[in-house]
């Protein structure tokens, strides 16, 4: 499973940096060598001097690995507490006042998490005009996004999650089955915007109500961890709303005179004044 | 090599062993252990509570990133695969399931057993799929110890049966041995 050492990892690393300008480098390295192992095998690849030929030599192998090592957001609905919460609670007392507020999703990979948000949006209704927008790394991400695949382990966990969410309502009715495979469907990303991650100046906006980052920060290193924070916390306006993954802590970087914390069983910030 | 850290893998049948495992460690036990157990996705609390009950050191939930300490219980959160980084710190990972099953224990002891090495002592107990396997051969690959609850002594023996099949552990016990074996560390 670790088939690859962290001497190999990192020149893996300075190889993509090399060629292609992407930095990989504030990535957690035990699931980056799980997830390049993976690859590896799955790719039939057999050493680490090969796989850096191959990403030099391939830029479609490239784009390829860069959505493979990018790892997809969580199954839709996951933590289902989260978003009876959410629904329940959150989104009356932020949207309600406002008019086409904006709820974001950076660093996108599958979209599962603004599916599942384009899902309860609809079930609690009409009165709530929303702007939902998404962030992701590269074309093949977004594709993929917009495709709205859901593999069958992927459809199997957010069923289940879902029937927790909404007990006695049916997922499939927000699915649909083409040539065998199971999409999300369409209609549930209409207006929705998805753009490429970088092509910003500030990700949010005054009218950014919520940022969704739930289980991002577990895939990069400290370092990188407090720079996004920091980022991300620093573009946001006081009053925005921020989330992240229930086994994320965000306590120890020495921001916390930059948020509130709304709940911290579901980890929900709240941007405040600096002073 | 004295030993480091221990990992704890279980599924099916492996709940009430473990209880009796988590009353036995010593309170001044100077090494960190890991519990991957197979649990429901969806429920988040009641476990880790259950577990501390009668536990002899704090059994917690890490969040990620946090720095391993010893004489602490570290349990895999529902729903991610827990790691552990060369730094000693955890990591954890949403990534696919890994034989229907995250926390994975394959990944946790490869994980650990790339980490501790020869420090490493791994208890595979009773457990209805294949989980494991790799991670006791991976245990083993790095040089470290491995014990198998006995098949025959399992609730469900496909877990162990299967490890055992791939890679020979140092010890096949029977839980009343894995639990003399426990309370002499």
């Amino acid at each position: 499973m670790f088939s690859v050492s962290i001497l190999e990892a990192k020149t893996i690393i300075r190889t993509i940096d090399k060629t292609y300008g992407t930095d990989l480098s504030g990535l957690a390295m035990a699931s980056f060598r799980l997830r390049l192992s993976e690859i590896m095998q799955t790719s039939k690849i057999d050493s680490t001097e090969d796989l850096a030929a191959r990403l030099m030599d391939d830029k479609t192998f490239y784009e390829t690995f860069i959505s493979d090592i990018s790892i997809g957001s969580p199954d839709m609905f996951r933590d289902p507490d989260l978003w009876i919460y959410l629904r329940d609670h959150l989104l009356p007392t932020v949207l309600k006042p406002r008019i086409y507020p904006e709820i974001i999703f950076p660093e996108s990979v599958t979209g599962h998490e603004l599916f599942s948000l384009a899902v309860l949006l609809q079930e609690i209704g009409k009165d709530y005009r929303v702007d939902l927008s998404a962030t992701c790394y590269n074309q093949k991400i977004m594709n993929h996004i917009l495709a709205g695949e859901l593999p069958y382990y992927n459809f199997k966990n957010s069923k289940d999650n879902y029937e927790v969410f909404n007990p006695g309502s049916n997922f499939e009715d927000y699915t649909e089955t083409r040539e065998g495979n199971r999409y999300l469907k369409p209609n549930l990303l209409q207006g929705v915007e998805i753009r490429l991650q970088g092509t910003d100046k500030n990700l949010c906006s005054e009218k950014t109500a919520i940022v969704f980052y739930r289980n991002r920060m577990i895939y990069q290193n400290a370092e990188m961890q407090y720079r996004m924070l920091k980022q991300l916390l620093g573009d946001m306006k006081k009053g925005t709303y921020f989330i992240t993954g229930i086994q994320e802590a965000i306590d120890g970087f020495g921001l916390v005179h930059l948020y509130e914390t709304v709940s911290s069983d579901l980890k929900i910030y709240q941007k405040k004044d600096a002073n | 090599m004295p030993t480091k850290a221990i990992v704890i893998g279980g599924s099916a049948g492996s709940f009430q062993i473990v209880i009796r495992i988590l009353e036995l460690f010593r309170p001044n036990l100077p090494i960190p252990v890991f519990l991957c157990l197979h649990r429901l996705k969806q429920v988040r609390k009641g476990f880790e509570e259950t577990l501390n009950y009668n536990a002899s050191l704090p059994v917690r939930e890490p969040f990620d990133k946090e720095n391993i300490r010893p004489g602490k219980i570290y349990l895999a959160p529902s729903n991610y695969h827990l790691l552990i980084e060369r730094d000693l710190s955890i990591a954890l990972s949403t990534e696919h399931p890994v034989l229907h099953s995250r926390p994975s224990i394959d990944v946790c002891f490869s994980s650990a057993a790339d980490v501790y090495g020869e420090g490493l002592l791994a208890i595979l107990l009773s457990g209805a799929n294949q989980d494991g396997t790799q991670g006791v051969a991976a245990v083993k690959k790095n040089g470290g110890a491995v014990v198998v609850q006995d098949p025959d002594d399992c609730e469900i023996s496909t877990m162990c049966e299967s490890a055992i099949k791939l890679t020979k552990p140092d010890q096949i016990l029977t839980v009343s041995n894995i639990i003399e074996f426990v309370s002499l560390l």
